[in-house]
């Protein structure tokens, strides 16, 4: 080092830094906002925007009192969409409310085949049967956890995972507050509900909905006021699964009882 | 200038280089033109074949039944009770649905069990004339009201 350099002093080389500093980050800010507008999204809250602009919301309401706990759903979404055996991208939980206060919750193979008689009904106060699934949440804890963008939610609202882009680290199935995912053995990735997304892309509702023999579950588009879903959230009182948590679910409930919650 | 210091670069312009190169491998198509994931993902699960046609197609051959079916008329879907019935859509001489005509069938939505709201129609598949077929009394396909 000569000796002229040396003789900078120690302010006027901090001074430098800072300045070199502010340079550097300037041009990553710069480059960084280039990118994203020639890739067409400028900020992330312009994007969320976007999603919402003449795209569908997909989103679906299950009217409990009317549910009979057949299984009919569960057994018709693992046809569908070829649900390894024992795992259920949809399932029946059945509450049993004794006098005492006790609560007994069973979900007998996900419900699939229906369920058993088991029950003496002279101690039940009340007895209901909740029908679940991926909740399709607006700001969904497992895409935030997600390490490689594999599981995301779609510009029409579904949240899905990408099968091929998927490492298998299972973060999401810890991270889903509602149980909805699991460990699909054959793909070996993580898996989960998909709203029947090959069907309702081609105008069809997803398989659960399809063949429900009392209409407990109703889907639609949430953006779109005169669909059933819409009309149905509007005339009856609704609530979500955990709303505490503001995931901004998208399955909503009518006559959810304060035990499921 | 210092003589590390081209070095110094050299070895950095490889490093970088290096990151480029790396993320172009393995980067997939499409990521990140729309958000944080594959673009082209949502099209490819879109195309997944169909196994339940859905009540349209049905009545696009049986449009008598609708009328003949009371099940139907309170919203019961074909695909409820006679299974996916989207390979007898595709080819209707070799694939036929299932005919469901046993007791367990029918109580899988009608026999009395726990939880089941007692204004829905149920039945003691033990004591409601055991051993006798359903439909051997109650006509599935007719006029009128479930009966």
């Amino acid at each position: 080092m000569s000796e002229e350099e040396s003789n900078i002093t120690r302010n006027e080389f901090l001074k430098n830094v800072g300045k070199s500093t502010l340079l550097i980050a300037a041009g990553a800010t710069g480059y960084s906002l280039w990118n994203n507008a020639a890739k067409g999204l400028t900020t992330k809250k312009e994007l969320l925007e976007r999603k919402r602009t003449g795209r569908p919301k997909f989103s679906m309401a299950i009217d409990i009192e009317k549910c009979i706990g057949c299984g009919l759903c569960v057994e018709a979404c693992s046809k569908e969409n070829n649900v390894p055996a024992g795992h259920y991208r949809t399932w029946i939980e059945r509450y049993v409310v004794k006098k005492d206060g006790t609560v007994l919750i069973d979900s007998p193979d996900g419900g699939i085949n229906g369920f058993p008689n088991n029950i003496l009904d002279e101690d039940i106060d009340r007895a209901f049967f909740v029908p679940k699934l991926c909740n399709h949440c607006e700001h969904s804890p497992c895409t935030q956890v997600c390490p490689v963008g594999a599981t995301f939610m779609n510009d029409d609202g579904v949240v899905l995972v990408d099968y091929d882009y998927c490492i298998g680290c299972r973060y999401c199935i810890q991270a889903c507050p509602y149980g909805s995912r699991f460990w699909n053995p054959g793909l070996k990735t993580a898996d989960k509900c998909t709203l029947c997304y090959h069907r309702i892309t081609k105008g069809k509702l997803p398989a659960c909905v399809e063949v429900c023999p009392t209409n407990a579950r109703i889907f639609g588009d949430a953006n779109d006021p005169e669909s059933p879903v819409s009309k149905f959230t509007r005339e009856n009182q609704m609530m979500t699964l955990k709303p505490h948590l503001q995931t901004g679910a998208k399955i909503s409930y009518k006559g959810l009882s304060q035990e499921v919650i | 200038m210092a003589p590390q210091i081209p070095r110094v670069a050299l070895v950095f312009g490889v490093l970088v280089i290096a990151f480029f190169v790396a993320r172009s491998q393995t980067v997939p198509d499409t990521f990140g033109d729309k958000g944080h994931y594959r673009a082209a993902f949502p099209a490819e699960l879109a195309s997944l074949p169909l196994i339940h046609s859905g009540k349209q197609a049905c009545m696009e051959c049986h449009s008598d039944k609708p009328e003949t079916t009371p099940h139907f008329k309170i919203g019961v879907s074909c695909e409820s009770c006679h299974g996916p019935a989207q390979k007898h859509v595709e080819n209707f001489d070799e694939f036929k649905p299932f005919v469901p005509n046993t007791r367990a069938a029918c109580g899988r939505c009608h026999e009395a069990i726990v939880g089941r709201s007692p204004s829905f129609p149920q039945q003691n598949l033990k004591e409601h004339n055991p051993g006798q077929r359903c439909i051997s009394c109650h006509e599935i396909h007719s006029e009128g009201e479930p009966k």
